[in-house]
């Protein structure tokens, strides 16, 4: 256990020394990365802007949802995220291979090489964008931090699974950076609060494509108003999470029977 | 001209070779717009009129910003990039044929290739569901062309001009970026310059941005007199004129560049 | 035997393409598979410290065969036996016990120096401290590369980006090594460094499997071979037995005063004719003995410059290579 965690900082250092390799950019793709982000904060605000709502919410809190999403993502990308574009790339130089002929599981080899520094802006934009909205939404108490804590644990793992599936359609669908384009546009729906899209769109966010669990369950727990069907939710969000790590074993097998 | 068509039927067959890349394409492009889709149905359900705008009005934006996205003619500009980068361009300026209409003959054939197998049905469906708005008059219809026309030129130029940074930075995958920021901020990619707040208007007008689809469409749905877009594609013309002659001016730099550092 | 492979086969299952238009739409719909037998039951066993030299064209299957050995494939059918492992089934823990150098895929991070992606490679084999630090010091002394470690790789020639690579291979002193077109684009210097490297290694005990187009990489370092051609095993056994196959042959360049005669004797071969003073030709010993070539040849034209050379096994590599 212990020299498994010792891998994966020595993975980290690696990254990061390979990253200061090219101090120049590095800054400048962290602000592009995080600009990129402020997308539907900005449309959130052109809208109560122009004197429209969506009902029952007022700006900041919608703002906060946005802000546990991009921290949520701020967390995930940067540590562990990496593996869609480590395997995709991999798969298609032929270097997918080096990460088989180590004697650790795969997916920890895939973990371990990909480390994303830039992708700390998330980090920084979530901190800041949770930051602000909270100051202007009424404080939590005890209780709706611990249940946030909890819940948004759950949105972690979530981006897991989103991640071993991302990663293993990369095995498959040789060089296809499109299947990273189709996610970003469906976490779109994770911007908003969930509540108002249509009935379908609701059960589909929320329990088969677990992408409210991310934002807008936890941020409405700690604003003190549970979404209903939470623990629903968290359950389905766990279950996601087992059938990703079956579908990632599922592209390893299929790569090891075709040679890649 | 044979070069032109034989290029462009290629890049156009190409586009059909991979069926997961057809499919993935497909169902990216759906889920867009169902996303955006969404969210407006949403938010005009709760307000149903915001700045003279209706729920009609936004699906129609929608429908016409997307169905004329690939008329944005980002691919030369790119495939110049790419040449520069891996050094081809040096084989291109010895052969006999104009680069420039080679990259573009392929990215027509590539645009209109996905145009045809992801945009126009999706949009199609969208517009029967929800219902097109219909020009006032032929005459406007004819205008509305023009200004798509003008706009495809200044997308082409401008691209083109982006393209040959790498002949200057080193890591230009930023650029892009910024590229595709700007562009979504100040050509109403997602939502109409007319919500935007004073400063950003005024912005807006200072980039050609503006004038590449979002002129066009909102002229498409009334929002524009048939008499201030006359002065629009004037407007047009103009960025049309600056970037062609920043373009040639910037070639030519470039293949001094070239001969001198030998690629 | 260290190493046990027994009726390996292998077919991929792969799809036609259409080029029309008419069929590039049909081809979204439906598509004709197509089988490809890459190995058809190939078998042979390896000891312990061998160093085997694997050939084959393209295409053979000499790959194939590499991936299968190191657990990154699973064949169709046969047995395979390396160190008691199966391969593609125990892994993690087979893996473990060898290396791999790829001419074409570097394991080393380009923009790093090599020596922190030894100490990514410290981690994952989980090699002791004091372990690491006498092999790396001992190949890194070996390979004379100790003031190139420190530097980025990508400031590293390809002779020296090499050597680093054959040390990462080798740090958690694997049994097997698995070497896959190694000295790929090197110059002479660094070519021999490294096969000098090979053989003090073998001559500890470690096992050399080596995939090359090299000729001369065989030449120096094998001393048994396997030909592999369309997924079949063609031939194996040793370097000595490859030679002899060339039988009795000598190439023999020579240049003359007077003009040579029509060189029509049975045992003589003409490959080039440069001038009627100067011809490259094939005796075969066995035919025709040297000595009463050269003293026919003296005879009727007065040798000025004669060369006698062994043919290249590439000969034979090409014989076998052409068999259907």
């Amino acid at each position: 256990m212990m020299a498994n965690l010792r891998l994966y900082l020595q993975g980290i250092k690696t990254a990061l020394a390979t990253r200061m390799a090219y101090r120049g950019d590095f800054i400048m793709s962290m602000l592009i990365m995080l600009l990129v982000e402020l997308g539907a904060p900005f449309i959130t605000f052109l809208i109560y802007e122009n004197g429209a709502s969506f009902p029952g919410w007022t700006m900041y809190e919608v703002l906060l949802i946005q802000g546990v999403f991009l921290l949520a993502r701020g967390i995930a990308f940067p540590f562990y995220f990496g593996i869609v574009w480590n395997t995709i790339n991999r798969v298609r130089d032929g270097t997918f291979d080096l990460l088989l002929i180590k004697p650790k599981s795969t997916l920890f080899m895939a973990i371990v090489t990909a480390f994303d520094a830039e992708d700390l802006g998330k980090f920084f934009g979530g901190i800041m964008l949770f930051g602000l909205a909270l100051k202007r939404v009424p404080p939590p108490g005890l209780g709706e931090w611990l249940q946030f804590s909890a819940i948004f644990l759950v949105a972690l793992v979530t981006l897991f699974g989103f991640a071993l599936i991302l990663a293993g359609l990369g095995i498959i669908w040789i060089g296809n950076f499109r299947v990273y384009d189709i996610f970003f546009t469906i976490i779109n729906f994770g911007m908003y609060p969930t509540v108002i899209f249509s009935k379908a769109v609701q059960t589909i966010i929320t329990m088969l494509i677990p992408i409210a669990i991310m934002g807008y369950i936890p941020a409405a727990t700690l604003l003190g108003r549970p979404a209903a069907g939470t623990c629903w939710a968290v359950l389905a969000s766990i279950a996601f999470l087992f059938m990703s790590l079956g579908f990632w074993r599922l592209m390893q097998k299929k790569y090891t029977s075709a040679g890649g | 001209m044979i070069l032109f068509i034989a290029l462009l039927r290629l890049s156009f067959l190409k586009t059909f070779q991979y069926r997961g890349y057809v499919f993935i394409n497909l169902m990216s492009t759906c889920i867009q717009v169902f996303v955006q889709i969404s969210l407006w149905l949403a938010l005009f359900t709760a307000n149903s009129v915001v700045q003279e705008t209706t729920l009609n009005d936004m699906i129609n934006y929608l429908a016409l910003t997307g169905l004329l996205a690939l008329t944005k003619l980002e691919g030369p500009g790119q495939l110049l990039s790419q040449r520069i980068i891996n050094g081809s361009i040096a084989i291109d300026l010895i052969r006999p044929y104009k680069l420039k209409s080679c990259l573009l003959s392929q990215s027509i054939g590539e645009n209109l290739a996905r145009f045809l197998l992801f945009v126009f049905p999706v949009y199609t469906v969208v517009l029967a569901v929800f219902g097109l708005q219909l020009p006032a008059s032929p005459l406007h219809t004819l205008v509305f062309f023009h200004a798509v026309l003008n706009g495809v030129i200044i997308s082409f130029y401008y691209f083109y001009l982006v393209g040959m940074l790498p002949f200057w930075l080193q890591s230009t995958w930023y650029v892009r970026f910024v590229n595709y920021a700007a562009f979504t901020l100040f050509g109403g990619a997602f939502v109409p310059i007319w919500f935007y707040p004073e400063v950003l208007v005024k912005i807006s007008y200072f980039l050609p941005f503006r004038y590449v689809t979002y002129e066009a469409v909102t002229f498409y749905l009334g929002r524009t007199s048939l008499v201030a877009m006359m002065g629009v594609l004037a407007t047009q013309l103009v960025w049309i004129g600056i970037l062609a002659a920043l373009e040639a001016f910037v070639w030519k730099a470039a293949q001094k560049k070239i001969m001198i550092f030998g690629g | 035997m260290q190493i046990s492979v027994e009726n390996l086969t292998k077919v991929y299952k792969s799809y036609q393409r259409g080029n029309a238009f008419g069929e590039a739409v049909k081809s979204l719909f439906v598509r004709k598979p197509v089988y490809i037998h890459a190995l058809k039951g190939i078998s042979f066993n390896i000891e312990r410290g061998e160093l085997v030299g694997f050939l084959g064209p393209n295409g053979a299957g000499k790959s194939t065969t590499l991936k299968i050995l190191t657990g990154i494939l699973y064949p169709s059918g046969g047995k395979v036996s390396i160190m008691g492992f199966t391969p593609w089934k125990d892994r993690k823990k087979y893996v473990a016990k060898i290396g791999a150098v790829f001419g074409q895929k570097s394991q080393l991070l380009w923009d790093i120096p090599p020596v922190d992606a030894f100490y990514l490679n410290k981690a994952i084999y989980s090699i002791p401290e004091q372990v690491f630090k006498q092999t790396m010091d001992e190949m890194v002394e070996l390979l004379e590369v100790g003031a190139l470690i420190r530097k980025p790789t990508r400031q590293l020639s390809l002779g020296e980006r090499m050597k680093c690579e054959f040390i990462m291979a080798m740090l958690h002193q694997p049994e097997i090594v698995f070497l896959d077109e190694p000295t790929i684009g090197l110059d002479v210097i660094a070519k021999d460094k490294i096969r000098q490297f090979i053989l003090e290694m073998n001559k500890n005990g470690v096992t050399f499997i080596l995939t090359t187009h090299d000729l001369s990489d065989i030449e120096h370092l094998a001393q048994r071979v396997i030909v592999v051609n369309h997924g079949e095993r063609v031939f194996d056994n040793s370097l000595r037995t490859l030679r002899s196959r060339l039988g009795e042959k000598k190439i023999i360049s020579v240049s003359t005063l007077n003009p040579l005669p029509a060189l029509t004797l049975p045992g003589i071969t003409i490959t080039k004719q440069i001038s009627a003073h100067n011809v490259e030709l094939e005796l075969d010993m066995a035919v025709c003995e040297l000595n009463k070539f050269i003293a026919l040849v003296n005879k009727s034209s007065t040798i000025r410059d004669l060369a006698v050379q062994e043919p290249q096994i590439e000969t034979i590599i090409k014989e076998l290579y052409q068999e259907e």
